[in-house]
C-alpha cells in the first residue's frame, strides 16, 4: 500500500469502525436457547447483532458444556448434554448436600480451598448416591453409571484400534462404572466467562452462583446482583437470589441471631415474590406435561416458577402470615393445580 | 557430501530461514499477549484457579504451532520451484528424496523450536500460578505434539505438490483443524447412516490420519486424576504417526521425481 492510499482506506477503516462500534449494541441481543422467540426475534433486528450474538450465544453453550466435562475429570457424557438442566431450588439443595456430605460448616468459613467435593453444577443429578473416592480431589456418583460416554465404549465403536487409542489418549471411563466428580472450584471462571460473552445467559448466573456461594457466600449474591442488573426480568435470579438468602438467614437463625436472621428471611420474602410475580407474567397458558410450553418455556422455566410460588407462600408464613400465605396459596394452585405443596400449605394450623 | 551431511544442511537452512524471518516470533508473541490477555481476568479475587489458564494456554500454544509448521510446510517446495533455488542444489549431488527429508526434518526442528518456547513459558507460568505440571502427562503431551507436527508436515509437503501454495495452505489448515470434528461426526453417524455410508465412514476412519490422537491435552489439564498413558500405547501412537508420514513421504517422493525441473 502506497502512501497515497495508505491514510484514504485507514481512515475509512476507522470511520466504519467507529459507525459500527455506535451501531452494534450486544446487550440488544438475546441469545438462542431457552428463551422467548418473539421476544428475541424483536430484539435481534441487527444483522451484526445476530452474528456477534449467535457466536456469544454458542461460545456460553459450548462453556457451559465444558464446565460439565471440568466437573467429570474430562470425561464426556452424552446425557449430561441433552438432560434436563436443575432448577435454581435443586441446585441449592444440592449444594447444601454437598457441604453437609464433605463437612464444609457453615457461610463464615469462605475459603476452602484445595480438592474437596462437589458433583452438580446445574444439571439434574437429583439426589444421588455418592461416595468418596480414596485418591484426594474427587467423589463417585454411582446413580448415573451406565450413561454412555461421547467416546463410545470398545462394543459400539466402530473404529476398532483407533477408538482403542482414542480411549487411551482422552479422558475416558467404561460407562457402567461410577462416574467421577471433581472439585466444583475451577468450574467459578467458566462461569464468569460465559457470562462475560452472554450477559443474558441466566442459567450461568445461576449455576455460577450457587458454586460461588460455597466459596463465598457474599461474592455468590454480587454474581447473582450483577446478573439481576443486566437481565432485571430473569424470575431465576430473583429465585436463584431468595434461595442464597434463605441460606443466609437459616445460618443466623440457628446460630441464635433471630433480628438479624429475619432480616434475611425478609429479603429472600421479597425476591420469591417478585420472582413468583415475573414468572406468571411469562409462563404461557398452555403447559405440556413435561412442563414445557410455547414461547421457549421449558421444564426448566416450570420448575423455577413452581420454586418461586412455592417459596413465596413459605417465605410468607415463616414470616408469621399465615392467612396470607393460605390466600397466596390458593391463588397459585389456579396455575399448578397439582402442585402438592401449595395443597398441603392450605392446612396449615 | 553424504546423504546425512546433505540432510543435515537443508534442515539447518529451513530451520534459519524459519527463525531468521521472525514468523515464528510473532506467533509466539501473538499467542503469548492473548495468553496474557486471559491471565489478566479475575475470577472474583478467587487464588489457585489454574485448570481455566492450563486449558487455555495449552490450546492456544498446540494450535499456534500447527499453524507455523503448516505455514511453513506447504511453501518450501513452492517457494524453490518459484525462487528457482531448487535447481543449484539439486544440481549438486543432492538426491531428491534427500532433499524431501531435509526439508521435513527443516520443518519438524522449526516446531520444535517453537512448541519447545511456548512449553517453557507454559512452565514457568504453572508453577509460578502454584500449579502441579503432572510431569510424566506433559512429557508425554510434548512428545505426542512432535509426532503431530512431523505427521503435518508430511501430509503438508505432499498437499503442496498435489496443489498451489494457496489451496495447500488452506486444505492443511483444514485438515488439521476438521481432523476432530471429523472423527466426532463420524462417531455419531455411524449410527444413522446406511451400510454403505458406514463402509465410508470405515475407509475414511483408515485413511484419514486422527490427528486427535496426538492430544493429551485433556489430560494434562485433569493430571491430578490421570496417569500418563502406557508405553504401549506410545509405541503404538509413534507406529501409527511414522506410518503416515512414510505414506505421505513416499508419494510426495514420487510426484516430486515426476515433476519436470
Amino acid at each position: 500500500m502506497n502512501a497515497k492510499t495508505f491514510w484514504p482506506v485507514w481512515g475509512t477503516a476507522f470511520v466504519a469502525a467507529a459507525f459500527l462500534g455506535y451501531r452494534v449494541n450486544p446487550m440488544a441481543y438475546t441469545g438462542g436457547r431457552s428463551r422467548d422467540d418473539q421476544e428475541r426475534l424483536r430484539r435481534n433486528s441487527s444483522a451484526i447483532a445476530t452474528m456477534l450474538g449467535e457466536f456469544r450465544t454458542s461460545m456460553s453453550d459450548i462453556m457451559f458444556i465444558k464446565t460439565e466435562r471440568y466437573l467429570h475429570a474430562g470425561v464426556g457424557y452424552v446425557p449430561h448434554m441433552e438432560e434436563s438442566v436443575m432448577t435454581a431450588e435443586q441446585l441449592s439443595e444440592e449444594v447444601d448436600e454437598h457441604q453437609s456430605e464433605l463437612g464444609i460448616p457453615d457461610d463464615d468459613h469462605p475459603h476452602h480451598h484445595g480438592h474437596s467435593h462437589s458433583h452438580s453444577h446445574g444439571h439434574d443429578h437429583g439426589h444421588h448416591h455418592h461416595e468418596h473416592g480414596e485418591e484426594h480431589g474427587f467423589e463417585l456418583d454411582h446413580d448415573h453409571a451406565g450413561t454412555p460416554t461421547l467416546i463410545p465404549a470398545a462394543e459400539r465403536d466402530f473404529r476398532g484400534f483407533i477408538g482403542r487409542l482414542h480411549r487411551e489418549v482422552k479422558p475416558w471411563r467404561d460407562p457402567t462404572k461410577a462416574h467421577i466428580h471433581t472439585d466444583g472450584r475451577e468450574l467459578i471462571p467458566w462461569f464468569r466467562m460465559m457470562t462475560l460473552t452472554d450477559p443474558n445467559y441466566v442459567r450461568g448466573f445461576v449455576a455460577g452462583g450457587f458454586w460461588l456461594q460455597a466459596e463465598d457466600p457474599s461474592l455468590a449474591l454480587e454474581f447473582v446482583n450483577e446478573g439481576l442488573r443486566l437481565n432485571p426480568e430473569a424470575f431465576q435470579l430473583y429465585v436463584s437470589r431468595g434461595f442464597l438468602t434463605i441460606r443466609r438467614y437459616r445460618r443466623l437463625n440457628e446460630a441464635g441471631h433471630e433480628d438479624e436472621a429475619r432480616e434475611y428471611l425478609t429479603l429472600a420474602h421479597a425476591d420469591f415474590a417478585r420472582g413468583a410475580e415475573l414468572a406468571l407474567v411469562e409462563r404461557p397458558e398452555e403447559i405440556n406435561d413435561d412442563g414445557s410450553g410455547p414461547g421457549g418455556w421449558t421444564g426448566y422455566h416450570e420448575g423455577d416458577a413452581m420454586a418461586a410460588v412455592n417459596m413465596h407462600v413459605v417465605t410468607t408464613r415463616m414470616l408469621g402470615n399465615l392467612e396470607e400465605s393460605k390466600r397466596l396459596a390458593r391463588s397459585y394452585i389456579e396455575f399448578f393445580p397439582d402442585f402438592v405443596p401449595l395443597q398441603n400449605a392450605l392446612n396449615y394450623e | 557430501m553424504g546423504n546425512a551431511a546433505a540432510v543435515r544442511v537443508i534442515a539447518k537452512s529451513v530451520l534459519v530461514e524459519a527463525v531468521r524471518r521472525k514468523e515464528i516470533y510473532v506467533i509466539i508473541l501473538l499467542c503469548c499477549a492473548l495468553i496474557g490477555v486471559v491471565m489478566t481476568l479475575d475470577f472474583f479475587g478467587l487464588e489457585g484457579l489454574v485448570k481455566f489458564y492450563r486449558e487455555v494456554a495449552l490450546k492456544l500454544m498446540g494450535v499456534s504451532t500447527a499453524i507455523a509448521v503448516v505455514l511453513l510446510a506447504t511453501r518450501q517446495l513452492p517457494r524453490e520451484f518459484e525462487f528457482r533455488t531448487i535447481y543449484p542444489l539439486l544440481a549438486r549431488p543432492v538426491g531428491r528424496l534427500t532433499f524431501l527429508i531435509g526439508k521435513g526434518l527443516g520443518v519438524c526442528a522449526a516446531a520444535a523450536f517453537c512448541f519447545g518456547l511456548f512449553m517453557v513459558l507454559y512452565v514457568a507460568g504453572i508453577l509460578s500460578l502454584g500449579g502441579d505440571l503432572g510431569w510424566g502427562l506433559f512429557v508425554q503431551h510434548i512428545y505426542l505434539q512432535m509426532l503431530l507436527m512431523m505427521l503435518l508436515t508430511s501430509a503438508c509437503f505432499l498437499l503442496s505438490l498435489l496443489f498451489n501454495y494457496d489451496a495447500a495452505l488452506v486444505m492443511g489448515l483444514l485438515l488439521y483443524s476438521a481432523s476432530g470434528i471429523l472423527s466426532s461426526t463420524s462417531l455419531f453417524l455411524y449410527d444413522l447412516t446406511t451400510d454403505i455410508g458406514r463402509l465410508l465412514l470405515i475407509v475414511l476412519n483408515y485413511l484419514l490420519p486422527q490427528l486427535v490422537l496426538f492430544d493429551l491435552s485433556e489430560k494434562v489439564l485433569h493430571s491430578e486424576l490421570w496417569g500418563p498413558v502406557s508405553g504401549m500405547t506410545l509405541v503404538v501412537l509413534t507406529a501409527y504417526a511414522l506410518g503416515y508420514t512414510l505414506v505421505f513421504t513416499a508419494l510426495s517422493y514420487r510426484l516430486f521425481r515426476r515433476r519436470p525441473l
